[in-house]
């Protein structure tokens, strides 16, 4: 309890050793997270990860089995969710349909001792931020998808909450309005300086929006860091699959020197890796992967110049368009995926033909050693 | 209302709205058009209808309405206004006690449970309902179960007189219509959406606001449904308060009864049923018009 007051100037929410069961199964496994004041945070995973269990934890909808939770500095572990300086915008929305847009907005102002005769002015002052005036009078069954999605925030933000959570709120729109939206939101939420809580699924949504990502798995979080950082240097196997680094190379440890790890490939062939700082002895396996985006294939062999290189066949070439994806084989029938921004000469872009050879080369740094104990 | 749905669907419809219009018109229209014509008719000494030979004369010996006129005397009247707060109380005591009932099977018990107690709400309805208030009736008799138990628990010293009175009645119009309440009301919680409650508590409603400003305003189609249904039979019941009522307690049901079955003077029971129909429909009437002027689903 003593060092709590400090820790909360900091945090928004504190979370230690959170846990859920429903029956058998563990939603969420004892999760510890800081959420720092104003930042823009997401929990990400597949379904079935425990990111939602834990939003509505936040929120007050489900009570947790163990462990605390603290908003603002003070313990919400048991409070109900009228209690709570938080407000959701539920993954449907949940709009009240008997209730006109305004009514939606103003359903929450007079728990939150705002005076009948400021309500109106506060309704329409969010109605306007969210671009969304001139609706108050129409039912949320008169309204598209976006502008519920509209409504949804405006009625949470009307009561300025210290932190507002989110469960897939794009979830239902379309492509093309979810690219709007998402910058929408992080401009929204970097002008009002609220720390917001958002679930997805979408890796790239994530990535998009996020100071900071809690990748989750099977009711544990398994990496907690920046977006940047999860991307490019993902701590374990699962996170690195699930943000689309789908390129494991196994290979031996031979020896560690200046920073830099020197290891056999399956395949054959010594490749430097950057050191993890994990200490090894010579023979044990090492794994690391490469972004899909990092790796390049070449017609020749770039060994002899110090750059990693493996000899793989093309097994297939995907035209995207803005992109081409290779995906490659190498001797020992280890798949490869590369991904390839289409800025060479049209008569380059497909250089290669499936069943061709090639070489499959990186730039050192950009490889990632994933921990032993960490590998499922 | 069913107007609205033959126009939007036009012509090609009408072979397959047709069978229902004439089962409406032959076992609802049919009957009330030939009671309304009775209503104006006068009794015969055998309880036959008696001939009118000129009609201009009857209509200027005032004959015409004397049934109508009949039906406002006092005594009457008394009766109307017994059957109409009779099942005005039966209504509100049925929703009182449905909507917790429907709201525990709707939402609060698991689901693998819903059907099971759904399936208890309606067991009765296994059993005429003519012996079921045959069953009250030993229940509440002076020396029936009840009355039993609390003087061989030494609560009370007599018997209580709890039959053949207006409390007996209630008892029996409630038991017979609670279902008719627990059914729609269940129909349209089972619909609610539960992440609006939710939406509710999250902009700071305690449950007790959530309760009426979220959950009743949702689950009005169902109240509704439900008054009606429960209202409209009530108002017109003669089982329970012939049975559990005694003479003392007779209602608006009873009294038409005895019109066509004791007292044999169809047009004054006809005059009086009319008059039952005509209320009914038009509080239906008034509903719908409300409704609609709110711009709501009407829900008739």
């Amino acid at each position: 309890m003593t060092d709590y007051r400090p820790m909360s100037e900091t945090h928004s929410v504190e979370i230690r050793g959170l846990t859920k069961r429903f029956g058998e199964t563990v939603a969420v496994d004892s999760v510890s997270i800081d959420i720092r004041r104003g930042e823009f945070f997401s929990l990400l995973g597949p379904s079935g990860c425990g990111k939602t269990t834990l939003l509505r934890m936040i929120g007050g909808f489900e009570l947790p089995d163990e462990g605390t939770l603290s908003i603002q500095g003070r313990d919400m572990t048991r409070e109900p969710p009228y209690h709570r300086p938080v407000n959701m915008v539920f993954q449907h929305y949940a709009l009240f349909p008997h209730l006109t847009v305004g009514e939606n907005v103003a359903f929450g102002l007079r728990y939150k001792d705002v005076p009948l005769e400021r309500q109106g002015g506060r309704v329409a002052e969010v109605l306007d931020l969210l671009q969304l005036s001139g609706f108050e009078k129409r039912k949320p069954n008169q309204l598209s998808g976006g502008q519920r999605q509209r409504v949804a925030l405006a009625r949470a933000l009307a009561l300025k909450p210290e932190v507002l959570l989110l469960d897939e709120p794009l979830g239902a729109l379309d492509q093309k309005l979810r690219k709007e939206v998402q910058v929408q939101l992080k401009q929204l939420q970097r002008t009002l300086g609220i720390t917001f809580v958002f679930v997805t699924h979408d890796q790239e949504e994530a990535l998009t929006m996020s100071d900071r990502i809690a990748v989750m798995n099977r009711g544990r979080v398994e990496q907690m860091d920046t977006a940047a950082r999860i991307f490019e240097r993902p701590a374990t196997e699962f996170v690195a699959n699930f943000m689309g680094a789908a390129n494991f190379f196994r290979a031996t440890f031979v020896e560690e020197a200046a920073g830099q790890l020197r290891v056999t490939l399956a395949a054959g062939g010594e490749v430097r890796v950057p050191s993890d700082g994990v200490r090894r002895r010579a023979g044990e396996e090492v794994r690391f992967v490469v972004r899909p985006e990092k790796l390049d294939l070449r017609a020749k062999d770039l060994a002899e110049h110090g750059i990693p290189t493996v000899p793989v066949t093309i097994e297939e070439r995907v035209y995207q368009g803005l992109s081409t994806l290779w995906i490659v084989r190498d001797d020992v029938g280890e798949r490869f995926v590369v991904y390839e921004q289409n800025v060479k000469p049209f008569q380059e872009l497909a250089r290669f033909g499936v069943g061709s050879p090639a070489f499959l080369c990186w730039n050192p740094d950009y490889a990632v050693v994933i921990p032993e104990e960490l590998l499922s | 209302m069913s107007r609205g749905g033959a126009d939007r669907t036009g012509r090609a419809a009408l072979p397959l709205v047709l069978p229902a219009w004439i089962a409406l018109g032959i076992f609802f229209l049919l009957p009330l058009a030939i009671l309304f014509v009775i209503s104006f008719g006068q009794r015969a000494t055998y309880g036959d209808l008696k001939p009118i030979s000129d009609l201009w004369t009857y209509i200027a010996s005032g004959k015409l309405l004397a049934q109508y006129a009949r039906s406002l005397h006092g005594i009457y009247l008394q009766i109307f206004w017994r059957s109409l707060w009779m099942a005005v109380v039966t209504t509100v005591l049925c929703l009182v006690m449905s909507y917790p009932i429907a709201y525990y099977i709707a939402v609060t018990a698991p689901a693998r449970k819903r059907n099971l107690l759904l399936g208890l709400v309606v067991i009765p309805f296994w059993t005429s309902f003519l012996i079921r208030t045959y069953a009250w009736m030993f229940l509440l008799r002076t020396e029936g179960l009840i009355n039993r138990v609390l003087m061989g628990l030494n609560i009370t010293s007599q018997p209580m007189e709890l039959l053949y009175n207006n409390f007996a009645v209630l008892i029996g119009l409630v038991y017979g219509e609670l279902p008719f309440m627990i059914l729609p009301l269940y129909a349209s919680l089972e619909k609610l959406d539960l992440s609006l409650l939710e939406a509710s508590a999250d902009l700071g409603a305690p449950r007790s606001s959530t309760f009426w400003r979220v959950t009743v305003p949702l689950t009005m189609p169902g109240i509704v449904a439900g008054i009606i249904l429960v209202f409209v039979p009530s108002l017109g019941q003669f089982i329970v308060s012939d049975l559990l009522g005694g003479a003392r307690t007779i209602l608006a049901g009873n009294l038409i009864q005895n019109q066509f079955a004791v007292a044999r003077n169809k047009p004054f029971g006809a005059a009086i049923a009319f008059e039952l129909t005509a209320a009914v429909l038009l509080l239906l009437y008034a509903y719908t018009r409300y409704t609609r002027r709110r711009g709501e689903d009407v829900l008739l």
